[in-house]
């Protein structure tokens, strides 16, 4: 029985390793080396976010890609988060840009319903280790059955939490509220006031952008409801679920004042879990770089859990990742994902990931050394498995920010829980039907 | 040679030499003229085209007067011009009259006035991000200057620009203060530009400082003053860095301006037709008070002269 | 005498009071900007605001020339700087003395032309403007049609080609040329001067202080110029400074402490030319002001 299995498993390595040098030279790695451009090999790549740390990564990677094929001269290029949207859309407008670009699964449905970038389902489906790519992520980049994005960085929102505070109030630090109702219950011990408001929060939730519906979003799948309809076409926020989920969030502000509408102690640059002036939040691991860099002495006193269960003990962490995609106007495609398929090898995505402490998007990886030699880092890749992302459609942008206009409008007391959603409902189903 | 000419057929000299003149004018006016034209004219006329059509970056099709008519039904349209008229009607005044009191002040002849001079400039020198975290945490509710302020004065703490009420008039002071060094140094070329010996002939004839202000120094300043007029309210319905480092728009979309409306429609949802049609209505608004300004308000001034 | 005196130590204190108020308001982020280039994290963040550090560390200096090549991107912004303001002003003001001067057919249309279309904002215009820089005719592998290459895009002349002049500057320079009295145009005329000569060295030198404000504000508004850049670069060894500055912001998080210092470090050329400029301006009115 065990030796069966072991022939067939060889094998199967034989039959994908052959497939595999049938393409392109490769090594055990995943690694490419000595690959033969079909077209002048010369390939343009598009990095999002040019902080130093991303930038040295990428450009490692990058060398190592032309260092072991020396046909090809990849050029790589950093822009800016906050200004990719503008770049890549006038680039676009003038059908130039580069080979291969890196922005958030996000934007990848608006690309592809504009034609813009390349549909990479057979090319994903030729790769010989296609499962080790976590499913939910590929199913996330998939826009109307076809793959749009690979995924490179993988960001997981789970409960950030100081041990320390816990202790204070009473509370048990290993055991981290399991409910919605208990996590209110902590928060409010928590949490300490002067006449001013609130000096230290006991659970701060977002309260302007993107980041409202972040962090709504797993609430209401918790209590068991969604976004949007199954067929993505109409909104599907305005139930009860809905309801009660942006109610919560309104009573930690209004009714159990453990979430500040305005600015907490300390400086306003750095996020308040970093920064000591929040006991919980629900955030992603970037936080804790955050709170390494600015406030090492919390760092021991930080704990990850995921956030609480909801109805049925449904529990729904938010993750998102960005990736690269692939340009429709590029001229050498089969190039361009030659190079993708070496930006998404263990080797390199243990370059780019262990260096900016984001989670890869294999399989295989999540028991990396980098990951496991961080237990705060390693939660959060645990909780990778109740992983949820939004919706991929293309009016997704126009879609979020109109429903968090009117989550706003509610935090600011301007509308009731119910009426909130039923505007952004109204408003929400127009955009869908564009 | 145009006297010479002159004394000999003096009739045909007169006409040709108005033709010369003019074709100096073409002359001197050509190299701008044709930057304008591709630079300028061709991208508002394509850009004028393209706002009767769904242009999204890869596809345009034609839809008529679709995207104007959106643009009638949508609140957030209506509630974005208020925004932006109260925007400018706030600043205009207060920019040009801030300005031209700093140029005063720098145009005395007292000692070390150059570093004045320096630092009132050092806002437009000062990048908008770093201008914009400094003036955030001023307005800090809690630490900020701003309600420091306010408590000594016995007046009540506010929310600045937290509170859906207060951020554009917060905005706006940001703005004036990034644009006032600006103005500041139109208003000292002007004002250096007026020769000395008006002063000095005022002062002999007994005029008080007041008096040689308003008598030498405004009509002569009515020009410039023209420009920074006209220019002010060009650009201030244009505002749009200030709003994107501060607030994005909000809070609950309180400083969400057009031309913040134009770049949320064009750059985050693509929407390339229906945000050049929002700017043509914008276009209308600044035009019309433009066209207003040239027509009417320049007359008076150049009869005033 | 006695009085009259006293009233000018008065009249002084009062302008350095104002002054001074002003100053403090208008200089202080810059002045916090600059300090805080010089202090630790810890300080730059510390709750309650330190003004000024208590030991000075040039540490955030040290990362900012490690994150990116600041030198470089300060040269590459001071040619494209120089290029755009040389041709400005040579372009204004030739502009601006046919607008303001010289009347010819189709004058007043044409200048109210130019003032309307300064109505449209740019954000607009910035794709059709990205398009006729792609289809620009035999730059960038183009022919004369402008097809086959990428024209203006990922160069200098990209940067310099759409901003040669500017139609406030023209505007602005009109302004100016308007309240020059006529009597010394007619002399030069009655001299034998030609239209250009009067031009060249009669009315020119007139326009010193304006002229010399131009070029401060098209030097300024080059070196703060970043969507343009940013849109046409693809090869970061040709990047402007304020592409470098964006190099501290993260998707989470900004590193205040390099950016502090490398914002301070590429602010001195324009502070350099302010300095210049403004001297420029009081001198230059010192000699028109006796001929005038």
């Amino acid at each position: 029985m065990k030796k069966n299995i072991l022939v067939v498993s060889i094998l199967i390595c034989l039959i994908l390793m052959t497939s595999a040098f049938a393409v392109t030279a490769q090594d055990s790695d995943g690694e490419i080396v000595g690959a033969k451009p079909t077209g002048d090999g010369k390939l343009t790549l598009w990095v999002a976010g040019n902080t130093p740390d991303i930038q040295s990564a990428f450009n490692e990677v990058v060398g190592n890609f032309n260092k072991n094929n020396p046909e090809f001269d990849v050029a790589v290029e950093f822009i800016p988060w906050g200004d990719l949207s503008t770049k890549l859309t006038t680039a676009f407008s003038a059908q130039v840009g580069p080979d291969l670009f890196m922005h958030g699964v996000a934007a990848s449905a608006g690309f592809m319903s504009k034609g813009q970038i390349e549909d990479l389902t057979p090319y994903f489906e030729s790769l010989p280790d296609k499962d080790d790519f976590l499913a939910n992520l590929i199913a996330a980049g998939t826009v109307e059955g076809k793959v749009a994005i690979m995924p490179v960085q993988v960001t997981n929102y789970m409960l950030i939490y100081r041990k320390d505070l816990y202790r204070e109030a009473g509370l048990d630090p290993e055991n981290p509220p399991a409910t919605w109702e208990a996590l209110a219950e902590a928060a409010v011990k928590l949490t300490q006031s002067d006449d001013l408001g609130i000096t230290l929060a006991g659970l701060q939730m977002p309260v302007e952008g993107a980041d409202v519906e972040m962090a709504y979003l797993p609430i209401l799948r918790s209590m068991g409801g969604d976004l949007l309809s199954e067929d993505q076409k109409t909104a599907a926020f305005n139930s009860p679920e809905g309801i009660a989920a942006l109610q919560y969030y309104l009573d930690l502000f209004e009714k159990h004042k453990v979430s500040s509408l305005t600015p907490l102690p300390g400086d306003a640059t750095i996020p308040p879990i970093a920064r000591g002036a929040a006991a919980q939040v629900i955030s992603g691991q970037f936080s804790l770089a955050q709170i390494k860099d600015t406030s090492p002495e919390l760092y021991d006193q930080i704990g990850i859990a995921p956030p609480p269960a909801g109805k049925d003990g449904k529990i729904s962490t938010m993750s998102s990742f960005s990736g690269f995609m692939m340009n429709a106007y590029s001229k050498n495609k089969d190039d361009a994902w030659t190079l993708m398929r070496h930006i998404l090898s263990p080797s390199s995505l243990t370059i780019i990931d262990g260096g900016s402490l984001f989670l890869p998007p294999r399989k295989s990886m999540q028991s990396a050394e980098f990951i496991t030699g961080d237990p705060l880092f390693e939660a959060f890749a645990l909780g990778l498995e109740y992983g949820e992302g939004n919706p991929n459609i293309p009016t997704w942008v126009e879609v979020r920010n109109t429903l968090v206009e009117s989550l706003v409008d509610a935090l600011n007391g301007k509308t009731g829980a119910e009426d909130a959603l039923k505007t952004a409902e109204e408003a929400v189903n127009k955009v869908l039907a564009q | 040679m145009i006297r010479i000419e002159s004394t000999t057929r003096p009739k045909k000299i007169t006409v040709s030499r108005r033709t010369r003149k003019a074709l100096w004018g073409y002359f001197f006016i050509f190299p701008a003229l044709l930057y304008f034209f591709v630079w300028v004219l061709l991208p508002v006329l394509t850009s004028f085209g393209l706002s009767f059509t769904n242009y999204n970056t890869a596809t345009a099709d034609w839809v008529g007067l679709k995207n104007y008519i959106d643009i009638f039904t949508q609140t957030k349209v209506y509630s974005a011009l208020l925004k932006t008229i109260q925007f400018g009607l706030e600043l205009i005044p207060a920019n040009m009259i801030f300005s031209l009191i700093l140029a005063l002040l720098v145009d005395q002849k007292i000692r070390g006035v150059s570093i004045f001079r320096t630092v009132y400039y050092l806002p437009v020198l000062t990048s908008l991000v770093i201008a914009g975290i400094v003036w955030a945490s001023l307005f800090d509710p809690r630490t900020g200057a701003v309600n420091w302020l306010m408590r000594l004065l016995r007046l009540p703490p506010q929310q600045w620009l937290y509170n859906p009420d207060l951020a554009l008039h917060s905005v706006v002071v940001v703005r004036l203060w990034k644009g006032v060094g600006y103005n500041m140094m139109v208003f000292l070329a002007g004002l250096q530009s007026i020769p000395k010996e008006l002063y000095e002939a005022a002062q002999l004839d007994g005029a008080s400082a007041w008096q040689s202000f308003r008598f030498v120094t405004l009509p002569l300043l009515k020009s410039t003053a023209f420009y920074i007029f006209v220019m002010a309210c060009i650009s201030s319905f244009q505002v749009f860095g200030e709003i994107y480092v501060m607030t994005r728009g909000g809070p609950a979309g309180a400083t969400r301006t057009l031309i913040y409306l134009i770049y949320e429609e064009a750059f985050q949802y693509t929407k390339m037709g229906y945000a050049s049609a929002l700017a043509f209505v914008l276009f209308l608004l600044v035009a019309g008070i433009a066209l207003f300004n040239l027509l009417v308000v320049n007359r008076f001034v150049e009869d005033g002269r | 005498m006695k009085n009259g005196k006293g009233l000018k130590t008065a009249k002084n204190i009062a302008v350095y009071l104002l002054m001074i108020i002003a100053m403090i308001q208008l200089g202080f982020p810059f002045f916090w900007m600059a300090t805080s280039a010089f202090k630790t994290s810890k300080e730059i963040h510390s709750p309650t605001p330190v003004l000024l550090p208590s030991e000075i560390t040039f540490d955030n200096f040290h990362k900012a020339f490690q994150a990116a090549p600041f030198g470089k991107y300060v040269l590459n912004t001071l040619f494209v700087a120089v290029v755009v303001t040389a041709s400005t002003l040579i372009l204004c003001a030739m502009a601006g003395y046919g607008f303001g001067r010289i009347s010819f057919p189709g004058r007043e249309t044409l200048f109210i032309l130019f003032i309307l279309a300064m109505a449209l904002p740019g954000e607009v215009t910035l794709i059709p403007r990205f398009l006729i820089a792609k289809n620009f005719p035999l730059f960038g592998g183009n022919d004369i049609f402008g097809k086959g290459g990428i024209g203006l895009i990922d160069s200098f002349s990209g940067l310099i080609i759409p901003n040669l002049m500017n139609v406030f500057g023209v505007f602005f320079l009109r302004q100016f040329f308007r309240t020059l009295p006529s009597d010394l145009e007619d002399a030069a005329r009655i001299d034998g001067a030609s239209e250009f000569g009067i031009f060249w060295r009669v009315m020119l030198p007139l326009t010193g202080p304006a002229l010399a404000a131009l070029a401060l504000f098209t030097f300024t508004a080059a070196w703060d110029e970043f969507i343009w850049p940013l849109v046409i670069l693809n090869h970061s060894e040709k990047y402007v400074v304020q592409l470098g500055l964006s190099v501290f912001f993260g998707e989470h998080f900004v590193e205040w402490g390099p950016m502090m210092a490398a914002s301070s470090l590429v602010s001195l050329p324009v502070i350099a030319i302010f300095l210049f400029t403004q001297a420029s301006m009081v001198k230059s009115i010192a000699t028109t002001g006796l001929k005038g």
